[in-house]
């Protein structure tokens, strides 16, 4: 099954260059399918964010990050917890949101295209996007 | 029916419950940094055989760095 793709969503700064904001697009994780943050490497350095929003109330569950295809790739998936949603009396759940940070040794995920593979434990339900600083000036 | 165990994530100390499967491949793949809180809790025998990526990686870069490094000569004394 071909992974659904996001791209990277970058703000937009104001005159001042003080504030950036950005009207964020969620993607609805299908769990089989699984992610693919494609040009994942294109952002300001050290910038990369990914949200995960997890609607599961029954248990918490798993973002792992794949390895990827380059030399850092020998150090392996790396597994994120995730806090799972609140269940409330009235029927729906209240979502978690988990901030994690892709900044420190991005390399060891990076597969040949440029893009970083995404997976969710077996149970999990929620949305992902992915946000950056723009590169350059 | 499904099993849960509640599992700590060593670098902050959280405690998430998560059904045995997924406790199983944490523990299997980052025992580094993932620890099982239940006392009840059964680990697989692979994970007790295998090492962890992490581990394997740090011994394959110790044996790398082995085999490049030069050995060391000893000093011999100026006449």
């Amino acid at each position: 099954m071909a992974r659904d793709a996001i791209d990277l969503q970058y703000p937009t700064y104001d005159t001042t260059d003080s504030v950036g904001s950005k009207k964020i697009t969620k993607q609805a994780v299908t769990q089989a399918n699984g992610i693919e943050l494609k040009k994942a490497f294109s952002g300001k350095d050290n910038s990369v964010v990914v949200y995960v929003e997890n609607t599961y109330s029954s248990a918490d569950s798993t973002l792992t990050i794949k390895a990827g295809e380059k030399q850092n790739a020998k150090l392996g998936d790396c597994n994120v917890a995730l806090t799972k949603a609140t269940a409330l009396s009235g029927g729906g759940v209240t979502p978690t949101l988990t901030e994690v940070r892709i900044n420190r040794d991005m390399a060891r995920f990076e597969r040949n295209n440029g893009s970083i593979y995404l997976d969710f434990s077996s149970s999990f339900t929620g949305n992902v996007w992915a946000t950056a600083e723009k590169a350059g000036l | 029916m499904k099993e849960f165990y509640n599992i700590k994530y060593k670098p902050t100390g959280y405690v998430f419950t998560m059904e045995k499967a997924e406790v199983d491949r944490l523990i299997e793949e980052e025992p580094e940094n993932f620890e099982v809180v239940d006392e009840d809790y059964n680990m697989p025998e692979s994970a007790e055989k295998d090492k962890s990526t992490y581990e394997k990686v740090v011994i394959q870069v110790e044996e790398e760095k082995a085999e490049v490094l030069p050995k060391k000569v000893a000093k011999t004394k100026k006449k």
